[in-house]
């Protein structure tokens, strides 16, 4: 990032290529649409780059990062950018729930129909349940569960103590341990 | 250990974040609880679950649309381009508050200062007001202008209204009584 500062653009075309998985991936949990998440990610990484000169490595890259991207997720749901993709989406779909543009990585995508709706069916339960969540605990999880991030970094982002994170993620965690009991079955 | 798990004990359990004796600790309180040994395997069957969820990652066409998006930024922007939206707003907030009361029009200095002393009302029920009573807002500087008040031969003949105007009934010094 100190190369980015200094000028080097294509210091950041690494920079992006590391963390543009991450960023989008993050990006959909949060607006559950991979158009707009992949809209989003640009504008994050457009921001670092305009903001490279005011960058002080205090923290982590990282850090730093999915701040910008936490705020830039939170601002697309508040001015009601995902709405409006999720009503077009309604109108072209006559009615159906909205369907990302893509296939998802699905780490195997063998098995039968039947199986893969089933495993579809889990999914949307699992997203219903996180999506239902308090804000700053959804991003708790998502940033503790999916980034694997340490509590520092989070409690960085969302701006609180170590401790109070650990509270938030415990508390998150026990809403979801009662939401998606169904789901646990053979799992405990 | 005999008490339970506290709320934190239970996350960095489950990363696997303690050290070596706290994990140990846990682990014999674990043994022994049956309700934290419950809590704690649902726990991790959620976090396990919570796998599942796979998410859309970067299209193809990702990196060269913000490879475009980036050849449209200037090289170097300007500093205040680096602000944060927020910021901005309210630094142009701010400005134009600054500009707006440096621009405002003051009160004209020829302009009498408004009395704020209100005539009384008039002495005979029903009988027009010898002076336009100002309504709520309107502004009451025509109503008290002195000068205005002695072109109103109405007005003159108010007596107890008169009274409200001191300068006509300033004492008299011995010296005025015998000159006069």
């Amino acid at each position: 990032m100190l190369r980015v500062r200094a000028g080097d653009r294509e210091a950041f075309n690494v920079l992006a290529e590391k963390y543009r998985t991450p960023v989008v991936h993050f990006l959909y949990r949060m607006v559950r649409e991979s158009a707009l998440a992949e809209e989003l990610a640009q504008e994050v990484f457009l921001r670092i780059y305009r903001a490279r000169k005011s960058y002080r490595p205090r923290a982590k890259f990282s850090t730093w990062l999915f701040r910008i991207a936490t705020n830039v997720a939170l601002n697309a749901l508040r001015d009601g950018r995902m709405r409006k993709t999720l009503e077009t989406s309604l109108d072209a779909d006559t009615g159906q729930r909205p369907v990302p543009q893509r296939p998802l990585e699905v780490a195997d995508p063998g098995g039968n129909v039947e199986q893969r709706m089933l495993e579809a069916e889990r999914q949307e339960q699992i997203r219903r349940a996180v999506e239902a969540l308090p804000e700053k605990q959804r991003l708790a999880v998502l940033l503790h569960k999916y980034q694997e991030m340490d509590y520092d970094e989070i409690a960085d982002i969302l701006d609180c103590s170590e401790s109070a994170l650990k509270s938030l993620l415990f508390r998150a965690y026990e809403t979801l341990r009662v939401r998606l009991r169904p789901l646990l079955g053979a799992r405990i | 250990m005999s008490e339970h798990l506290r709320e934190e004990d239970f996350i960095q359990y489950l990363d696997g974040r303690l050290n070596e004796a706290a994990r140990a600790e846990l682990d014999r309180h674990l043994a022994a609880c049956a309700d934290c040994r419950g809590r704690v395997d649902e726990l991790r069957g959620v976090m396990g679950v919570l796998g599942e969820w796979q998410a859309a990652g970067p299209s193809p066409r990702f990196d060269a649309a913000l490879r475009a998006r980036l050849a449209e930024e200037p090289a170097s922007a300007p500093p205040w381009f680096a602000l944060r939206p927020a910021y901005a707003a309210a630094l142009a907030a701010a400005a134009v508050l600054v500009l707006g009361v440096y621009l405002w029009p003051p009160t004209p200095p020829d302009v009498p200062a408004p009395v704020t002393q209100l005539p009384p009302p008039p002495l005979t029920p029903g009988a027009p007001p010898a002076v336009a009573t100002p309504r709520p807002g309107q502004p009451t500087a025509q109503v008290n202008d002195g000068l205005a008040a002695f072109n109103n031969p109405v007005l003159l003949e108010n007596y107890e209204l008169l009274e409200e105007f001191d300068v006509l009934f300033e004492p008299v010094t011995p010296e005025e009584k015998k000159s006069l």
